[in-house]
């Protein structure tokens, strides 16, 4: 039979894992016994899955030419699709679809797709390319900026899907972080126009010119985190680190890029806590950010101007965790104390009492971003702190709001294009301005309304002018910030932290 | 800015309707300035600043050791 139509339940799940697969059913039961992927499928309000049989993948075929092929056991190259959907629909409807007897409703294959996966023909490692649509925004509180439409064909449906690609590690030709750049990469590649690797080729550029202990195939030594900046120099792309031993810098890095539409690559120590205390080291671990949330009610961390910015209020981050599945929660725990750690889901059918103590994270930079986070938020720190104390004899300076992030040009004219807030002259004026092609962003606002934006050049030097433009919407409030940026004092001084960088107009 | 009004410039807020004389918020502004209620006002956020500059810092110089670790799990 060419294709299955099944009502989703978890058993109908893992029955169809079995049967497609060359796995045990153990071993799938102890890949599902965590209960993530049940739990992820009710949260998307996955209904019907369909399955595509003799579905050639493309990143499956370069890992089975490059290992499996070689192998004596007669591994099979031709792997399974499912696709998920969030209507209801039997065998028989889509049979009379198919033959034109049908519409099986108007657009209803189009309008309720929640995504696929590819079944390998393994005996373990089964899970190969997953596109599933992530969790909803429940209001604005979950973000997923990193997400990209992913495009399936299924018997003449073009079906579509906003997310970042998802497989989990073969220990053949990928380990852990393997995956964790593939699934980043496939983002970059889409936003900076790379080639995207397959998992072998992502082992092989890493292990080329930094051996490992071991052989590189299979994989099972992992990856050192200079290898995998390694792989992603190998794409033409910049490799950023930042030490994720500190809350603040590993918050505010990983906000100000990841909301730009480029995944964190994090990389975190799992410790596992006995009941008498003792912690055991379970190795390093790595996944890719995709989204964070931030609720909209409560006070973000660290003090003021800190708390003021939008990284401070991040509770949560979403990862594509190759152990786990795809957008996997990680949360802040104990947010602001020494203990301070992530929540993780690894492991969570062996043990309940393992954490995420990040070590670093590892960012995949187009070249021509050069100014890293740091230099643009310590000025807005500083304006942010300035406005804030002026605050005292301006009233509609209390209390904002400051978002601190890296965007690109058409993204902040879209924006602005779209504002209900931004008209007339104005408007024209900004639209028309001449920008670089990357930007670091602050902009302060007040119930959704932007009361000040601060645009940076981050294709610039951080010792030069790089200060593109200081936007104050409101007239009364520029004159009043341009007069006290005149003066001499500490809140003048504050706001010339930006006024001193503003750089000559565009030539 | 729509004009004067009482002997100062009155700008008018398009979007929230609200009227500023600009003028005497000026005068207001440059003597809070000149008072120490100015320094005060931001001695706690410049402390906050430079914690922050300084852990921000501390993550640039991330030490090669940790880049040589392997991720295995």
């Amino acid at each position: 039979m060419a294709f299955q139509v099944v009502s989703y339940t978890s058993d109908a799940f893992r029955s169809l894992l079995i049967s497609l697969s060359v796995a045990e059913a153990s071993r799938v039961d102890a890949k599902l016994g965590a209960g993530y992927w049940a739990q992820y499928f009710a949260a998307i309000g996955v209904r019907t899955i369909v399955t595509e049989s003799d579905y050639i993948d493309h990143d499956y075929l370069e890992d089975f030419s490059a290992y499996y092929v070689k192998c004596f056991t007669p591994y099979q190259r031709i792997c399974h699709r499912l696709h998920f959907f969030t209507d209801s629909f039997d065998q028989q409807g889509l049979e009379r679809h198919l033959d034109g007897e049908s519409d099986l409703g108007k657009g209803m294959l189009e309008s309720s797709y929640a995504g696929f996966m590819v079944v390998r023909p393994l005996p373990n490692s089964i899970i190969g390319r997953t596109c599933l649509a992530h969790y909803g925004p429940d209001g604005s509180r979950r973000r997923f900026p990193t997400s990209l439409p992913c495009h399936a064909h299924l018997f003449g449906h073009t079906l579509c899907v906003d997310t970042v690609p998802f497989q989990e590690q073969d220990q053949v030709t990928a380990a852990c972080a393997t995956s964790a750049l593939w699934s980043a990469l496939h983002v970059t590649g889409r936003r900076f126009q790379h080639h995207v690797p397959t998992p072998v080729e992502i082992t092989r550029s890493a292990t080329q010119h930094m051996p490992l202990r071991s052989r590189a195939f299979p994989n099972t030594d992992g990856l050192t985190i200079e290898q995998m900046a390694h792989a992603i120099r190998a794409v033409g792309l910049e490799p950023y680190f930042v030490s994720g031993a500190d809350e603040l810098p590993l918050r505010a890095a990983v906000y100000a890029y990841v909301a730009a539409g480029i995944p964190a690559l994090l990389v975190f120590s799992l410790r596992e806590t006995a009941p008498n205390g003792t912690v055991r080291d379970r190795g390093l671990h790595a996944a890719a950010v995709t989204g964070f949330s931030q609720p909209s009610a409560g006070k973000g961390h660290g003090s003021h101007p800190v708390a003021a910015f939008s990284f401070a209020k991040i509770d949560k981050l979403y990862v594509h965790d190759d152990q786990v599945g795809p957008h996997a929660r990680m949360a802040l725990m104990n947010s602001g104390q020494p203990g301070w750690h992530l929540s993780t889901s690894w492991g969570l059918q062996s043990s309940d009492a393992i954490s995420a103590q990040p070590v670093a994270v590892l960012l995949p930079l187009y070249n021509k971003i050069r100014i890293p986070y740091k230099p643009p938020l310590v000025d807005s720190l500083n304006f942010a702190a300035g406005l804030d104390g002026l605050s005292h004899v301006v009233p509609g300076l209390a209390d904002l709001g400051w978002d601190f992030r890296l965007t690109t040009l058409n993204q902040f004219r879209g924006e602005l294009r779209e504002s209900p807030h931004v008209s007339g002259v104005t408007r024209r004026e900004l639209l028309t301005l001449p920008l670089p092609r990357f930007l670091w962003r602050a902009t302060a606002s007040r119930a959704d309304v932007p009361i000040v934006d601060v645009l940076f050049d981050a294709t610039d030097i951080t010792t030069g002018q790089y200060v593109r433009k200081v936007i104050v919407y409101d007239a009364a409030l520029n004159t009043v910030i341009n007069h006290v940026a005149t003066l001499s004092g500490e809140i003048p001084d504050l706001l010339n932290r930006v006024f001193r960088k503003l750089g000559p107009p565009a030539p | 800015m729509n004009g004067t009004q009482g002997g100062g410039r009155i700008m008018s807020n398009e979007r929230d309707g609200t009227k500023t004389n600009v003028e005497a918020l000026l005068s207001q502004i440059d003597s809070f300035l000149a008072s120490p209620a100015s320094q005060e006002a931001v001695t706690d956020s410049r402390q906050a600043i430079d914690s922050a500059v300084a852990s921000m810092e501390k993550a640039e110089r991330i030490d090669l050791e940790t880049l040589k670790l392997t991720v295995t799990a």
